[in-house]
């Protein structure tokens, strides 16, 4: 599974105390922080650390989170205000705009003998099915590996696969 | 309607996590290190976000949103002394995710309906909830609506629930 985080490049994702993971610059690699804000050409922002106190990043310098629950939100937060054409694109059915990130949950579809048929995120007004879709069609919605917090990596995972298709960075490093 | 009071105290336990968006809710009291400009006072709401020392939580550092120079300020500060900011979406999210950590009271899914579509929260509270006298004198169709274009009521009523369960009403903060 890859490393669970997204690109801060992508526009409107970080938000103000989204968990980042700064990559390069004066903080070691690997040092996570939350975000404070962007500069007006929003091509950089502020990090604050233990370590170090707050540092100016450039935006390709951090990636979000998702192994935090607030990054995890502030993905979803980031899908609220996508084009919804874009989530249109990969879901096979969806039933409403998701209004709102505070609640959501992955259910795994199956058919008769067990094989995966496909994905289905549940918001409280709406749901969205991804079935057989390429983009989740590798995950396995019984794996049970958490993460630290005791959330389910492979619900991370998914929500990570589909922002980075929504917003056209598939196969993006930053 | 004074979105001022859209706060939750910070000492109730496990609700401030990291990055919580925080104002300053100690009483006025100055702080020697920090030049006047940068004193809590009235009219000189400081907001910042927390970032918690250790997994007891009581207590962290604050980056607020103010500056000193060409630097911003970062406190040593004891979550007692801040409130959780619900004017904010991720202060909101923050607020859910401890009642939903919390023991079901009410036999239902706290979180599920705090999420939920904008006209219908308030008054799935008032029926879904328990105690109705927590909410009567919110108005479901209260339109009015927060700096990022969330409904106040939705965020009162929010706030009152977390309150409540903490047993916490009458809260100052």
């Amino acid at each position: 599974m890859s490393e669970l985080t997204l690109p801060g490049s992508i526009p409107g994702l970080l938000r103000r105390g989204s968990p980042v993971i700064a990559l390069v610059g004066r903080a070691r690699a690997d040092t996570r922080g939350l975000c404070f804000g962007h500069g007006l050409d929003h091509t950089g922002t502020l990090i604050g650390t233990q370590r170090e106190g707050v540092v100016w990043y450039g935006l390709g310098d951090v990636r979000l989170d998702l192994s935090d629950l607030t990054g995890r939100a502030h993905a979803l937060l980031w899908l609220t205000t996508c084009d919804v054409a874009a989530l249109e694109s990969i879901a096979d059915d969806m039933t409403g705009p998701i209004v709102d990130a505070l609640y959501w949950a992955w259910a795994g579809w199956e058919d008769d003998t067990g094989a995966p048929l496909g994905w289905e995120l549940n918001l409280w007004n709406a749901r969205y099915f991804f079935l057989n879709d390429d983009l989740l069609v590798d995950l396995n919605h019984r794996d049970v590996d958490t993460l630290a917090d005791g959330s389910r990596a492979v619900d991370a995972e998914a929500l990570r696969r589909i922002v980075l298709h929504v917003a056209g960075r598939e196969g993006s490093d930053v | 309607m004074n979105d001022s009071i859209l706060t939750l105290p910070g000492d109730i336990p496990g609700l401030l996590r990291r990055g919580s968006p925080v104002v300053w809710a100690a009483p006025i009291r100055p702080n020697p290190t920090l030049p006047a400009h940068l004193q809590a006072g009235p009219g000189r709401e400081r907001r910042g976000l927390w970032m918690p020392l250790g997994p007891k939580a009581d207590e962290g550092m604050v980056c607020w949103d103010t500056w000193c120079g060409a630097n911003r300020v970062e406190e040593h500060v004891y979550a007692g002394d801040l409130a959780l900011d619900l004017s904010d979406p991720t202060g909101r999210a923050h607020a859910a995710w401890w009642l939903d950590s919390q023991p079901r009271q009410y036999g239902t899914c706290w979180s599920g309906f705090i999420a939920s579509p904008r006209p219908r929260v308030a008054a799935l509270l008032g029926s879904v909830v328990g105690p109705s006298e927590l909410f009567a004198d919110l108005d479901p169709d209260d339109l009015r609506t927060l700096p990022d274009g969330s409904r106040w009521v939705d965020t009162e009523a929010l706030r009152r629930i977390v309150l409540h369960v903490a047993g916490r009403e009458g809260s100052d903060v």
